[in-house]
């Protein structure tokens, strides 16, 4: 999926607020549908997830200047299902901590609350200035 | 600001790149990945018009018109 600011700002302030019940529904008519023909496979359940191919090299044709953030889980952790989760992670560690971020970094960082793992590898407040959006009327889940 | 989002599933870059240079195209509010499944029942789905709009979603479809005629 592709979003755009327009597709944020719909976001229900009630919470929790489901992609598919709350959001897609009030989009119709403004969103449109790419048919994937490739490989995909739904990762929703562990057996699914251990049978995923590992990312091929078409992976590293992604224009990496097109990052400009990380999006977040609901509860702030990021989910290591996607390797541009992963990527996108990688750059912004080493926008922020180092430079190259090494694997373990990178790993031992993700699937916990952002806020958390920088307390725990960084000290606390680090990130502090990091811009987090946050759609109207929510608030932030604390760490 | 344009971003991903991915919802429980697993796509090559291939995909994406079309995907983001449909999206430039026709700059809607969003776009999305779908494809076939033998049971749409299990997934969430969205019917499209003759253009690829998007005319309705079912996070969890049980109307076995919409069902007919979607694609996950």
């Amino acid at each position: 999926m592709i979003g755009t600011p327009e597709m944020l700002e719909i976001i229900p302030p009630d919470t929790p607020a489901d992609i598919g019940f709350h959001v897609l529904p009030r989009l119709t008519g403004r969103m449109i549908a790419f048919p994937i023909r490739d490989y995909l496979i739904d990762i929703g359940t562990m057996e699914n997830y251990r049978r995923r191919k590992p990312p091929g090299p078409d992976f590293l044709r992604l224009d990496l200047t097109m990052l400009r953030g990380v999006v977040f889980d609901m509860d702030g952790v990021i989910i290591d299902s996607h390797p541009a989760h992963r990527l996108a992670w990688k750059a912004f560690l080493e926008s922020v901590v180092e430079k190259p971020a090494t694997k373990n970094l990178i790993l031992s960082s993700m699937a916990t609350s952002a806020r958390r793992s920088w307390s725990t590898s960084w000290g606390t407040g680090s990130g502090a200035d990091c811009r987090i959006w946050k759609p109207k009327g929510r608030v932030a889940a604390k760490a | 600001m344009t971003f991903l989002g991915v919802l429980c599933g697993r796509a090559q870059p291939r995909d994406l790149e079309g995907m983001l240079r449909l999206h430039r195209d026709r700059r809607p509010a969003a776009t999305l990945g779908v494809y076939q499944v033998p049971d749409p029942r299990r997934c969430g789905i969205v019917t499209t018009n003759a253009d690829g709009v998007i005319e309705a979603s079912w996070k969890s479809p049980s109307t076995p018109a919409a069902i007919g005629r979607s694609q996950a």
